[in-house]
Formats: structure tokens, sequence, C-alpha cells
């Protein structure tokens, strides 16, 4: 454990040079907490219709959005909030954030976002 | 939704892959009420949340060194009190420990294990995804011979060795790494001491390298550092039950895959899989509809009346199994 805690700071600590130069390594998890505090929630789009939300919290030494609520489809040509389970829409839950609000936090607007997914980007 | 049911679907064959081990004694079916319990109060004397703590039955004997026990424990807010101490032996009871690299880029996903790195995606580790690393990482990836196909493996202790410490040996950047068991006296005991009763906390504490166990003996784990270990251009190949073999750790899971969900609940809630080390039961994601909750705080966790305070695991392709401690914990060291 602490041998594994030690290789894992060793691992941050010498890996920034290289991973400079490996492309397009990313983790949504960790960059929707990048300034965020611990506790504060967080959200990220996987594949660009895979709609997480949580919370930050610290794992293994590193600062990453916790998911605490079911993965969502999000429809965005239709530009539909997500419904929970009771069909009701999550826009009024204020544990949700707007798709806005989502699109910002990657730094896009759900316009954007709309010709991103229709361009088959993923981020 | 559809993503959802399909997620479900490859988990369960992911599941059914993996686990298609020998079987052990212990009978499944049981419903979680013959574990001690016990409730807690607050400081006006009011009855809060049930706790519910650690049923030493639901461990596969052949997964401990010894017999499960009672020791005095001290944990990490100070609390003394009474821990049961759980000697793993370090390989898993129920199952079989890898494939994990495939050999060749014209293996298929039964030659290998899977792979996530985080991003919420979690791949097949065929031949194909090795060819695939360099669209997905980068230019400067090349896991294997161009003329023959053959996969760059770690397939010697000291290419193992070489390639999972800190500084990768340059020579085995751009391999898929991983271990054999053999290599640490097949298996690497641990001991982990969990309060026989959890004591809640007033804030969530933070999750570590290790994080608890699981009913099959193997050490469950906080997330893989997958950033780091792409940085070297290596892939620390995971087998089809979320685990890996470190040579400090021996194996250990950073996904819940299914292999552990070895008891089965009658209620349709999630099956348990595992202990954190603050006491609490750890459960698979999933209910037995396929459906995941909804009511879930920070840590991943919630309360019922059959089960005290719990935690959910996270699905594999988010390389977490729950995301904070509610418990103050016990510790977990390697048997010398
Ligand atoms: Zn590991
Ligand atoms: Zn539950």
């Amino acid at each position: 454990m602490r041998t594994h805690t030690i290789f894992v700071l060793y691992l941050c600590l010498v890996s920034t040079n290289s991973f400079a130069h490996s492309g397009h390594i990313f983790s949504h998890a960790i960059e929707a907490c990048e300034n965020k505090q611990i506790s504060q929630k967080c959200s990220y789009i996987v594949g660009g219709e895979k709609y997480y939300t949580g919370t930050c919290q610290v794992l293994n030494e590193v600062k990453m959005c916790v998911r605490n609520q079911p993965v969502k489809t999000i429809d965005a040509d239709s530009a539909t909030v997500p419904k929970n389970n009771t069909g009701n829409d999550l826009s009024d839950d204020p544990k949700f954030q707007t798709l806005n609000e989502i699109f910002a936090n990657q730094g896009l607007t759900l316009n954007e976002f709309s010709v991103a997914r229709a361009n088959k980007l993923s981020f | 939704m559809n993503h959802i049911y399909m997620l479900v679907i490859l988990f369960g064959a992911l599941a059914l892959v993996a686990c298609n081990g020998t079987e052990d004694t212990l009978s499944t079916g049981s419903d979680i009420t013959s574990t001690s319990s016990e409730d807690t109060t607050d400081e006006n004397n009011n009855a809060t949340t049930t706790q519910i703590g650690l049923n030493p039955d639901y461990f596969f004997d052949s997964a401990l060194s010894e017999p499960i026990e009672t020791t005095a424990c001290t944990l990490t807010d100070g609390t003394e009190t009474l821990c049961y101490e759980i000697v793993i032996s370090g390989v898993p009871s129920n199952n079989e420990i890898g494939p994990f690299c495939p050999t060749h880029i014209d293996d298929d996903a039964t030659q290998g294990g899977v792979w996530f790195d985080g991003s919420g995606e979690l791949y097949q580790l065929d031949g194909a995804f090795i060819v695939y690393t360099k669209t997905l990482y980068g230019d400067d990836w090349q896991l294997y011979d161009e003329t023959t196909g053959e996969v760059f493996v770690t397939d010697t202790q000291i290419a193992c060795e070489a390639a999972a410490r800190p500084n990768v040996d340059p020579e085995y950047q751009n391999h898929c790494v991983e271990c054999a068991i053999e290599y640490y006296g097949g298996g690497v005991a641990q001991k982990f001491l969990i309060p026989a009763s959890p004591i809640p906390l007033s804030t969530p504490e933070q999750v570590g390298a290790d994080l608890g166990v699981a009913l099959n003996g193997v050490v469950i784990a906080g997330p893989a550092p997958v950033s780091a270990i792409l940085a070297a251009n290596t892939i620390a190949a995971f087998d089809d039950c979320g685990g890996h073999i470190n040579p400090a750790e021996g194996y250990h899971y950073h996904a819940a895959l299914g292999c552990s969900n070895i008891i089965t609940t009658l209620d349709g809630h999630a099956n348990l899989l595992g202990y954190a080390l603050d006491g609490y039961g750890i459960y698979a994601m999933l209910n037995s509809e396929g459906e995941e909750d909804y009511d879930l705080d920070e840590c991943r966790g919630h309360s019922d009346d059959s089960r005290g305070y719990h935690y959910h695991a996270a699905s594999a392709a988010e390389n977490m199994f729950i995301g904070c401690y509610q418990g103050a914990q016990g510790s977990v060291e390697i048997v010398q």
C-alpha cells in the first residue's frame, strides 16, 4: 500500500514531460474537477452522449469526479435535459446542472456540442 | 437508456466470461440478515442509522490463509474497538488470474483481458485494441512488431519489474505490461483489520491505494494510476475481473466486473462483493433489474433497513469502486 502510494506519487512527478507528447490522453473525470474543491458538484460527458454527474473527491492522491447518479444518455439533437426514473426533467433537481452549464465546463456551447457530435467528435 | 442496457449486457457478459472458474463450497442465495448489527445514537441519544457489520461467513474459506478471528484494533479516528482480522492468501478463490495482454494483433477478446483509462470507456484488450492504441493515444504508440504482428509483452519477471516501476525502463516503454503471480510466491498474503461494527464519521475521508477486500480474497484497490501508466506508453493490462499484478502487492482489483459478487440478495438489491476498510459492505452497481440507485451519497453509499449503510461500486469504465469512506477505517498490510 505504502509502496503503491509512493509509486503513484513518483509516477505523477516524473510523468509530466513524457505525458506531453503522448497524444490525446484524457480523463474526463479528472478534468471535471480541475478547478473545483472536494465535495463540489461535477459532471462530464463521455462519447458525446453519456452524461455523468457526481462530486469531486480525492482518490489515491488524484482529485476526480465520482459519479453518484446513474449515467444518462443525452439527446442533444432535441436539446432535451436528461430525465430521472420518474420521467421528470432533471433540470428541476438542484443536484443537477443544466446542459449549458455542463457544456460550458467543457468549453463548449450547446450548439458547439451538437456540431461536434454531428461531426462524430468525441470529448 | 439503450446505452445503459448495452453496458449492463456487456458487464454481464464479461462477468460470465471471467467467472467461469471453479465453484467453492460457500452457499449463495443467503440474505444479508445474520450479520451483526448495532444501533448508533447521536449526541442527543436519538437513534440514527443501524450499523451492520461485516459477516465473516460470507468469505470463501479457500480465499483465506487462516480463519477470520477478532482482535483489538485502533481505527483511523483513534477509536479502540474490535476488528476482524482477515488474512488473504493473495489469489482469488473462485477463478483463475488472467489472461492480461494479447500476444498477437490477431488475438481475440478471449486471449486478453480489459483496459480502462478512466475516460468512461471499457475496452476489450484484444489484438485490435493493441493496434488502436496508436489512434487512441498518439502516433508515438507502437505496442507491436509491424512485421510479425507480435505484441510487445513483458513476459519475464525482469521485464515485468522493469516496466512496473516508477521510472519505466525505456526498453519497456511501448509494452503491454503484465506480471505473473508465480513471480511472487503464488500470491502476496495481506492482513486486513476491519471494524466488527462500523464507526460512522462526521465527514467523509479520502480513499487511498487500497480500500477493502473482496469476498473471494482479493485486495480492492483505489483507482489505477492510468495517466501515469499511459505516460510511459504502457498498458498495465487488467484481466476480465478487473485485476492485475504488481510486484509490491500481487493481484488486486481496480474495477468491479462481477467476479466476487458471490452473495446473492433475495430482495432484488445488488449483490455483496466485499467490504471496505471501514467495515461497510460494498455491493455491485446494479440491482436485479439492471438499474442503479438514485440516492447514492458522495461516497457512492446509502442506507436501507436490511443492510444499514453500504456502498455501491462504480462501473469498471470509471476506474473506481467507491468515492470516499463514511466510516473510520481499519488497516491493511502485507504479511511478511
Ligand atoms: Zn494496480
Ligand atoms: Zn444499496
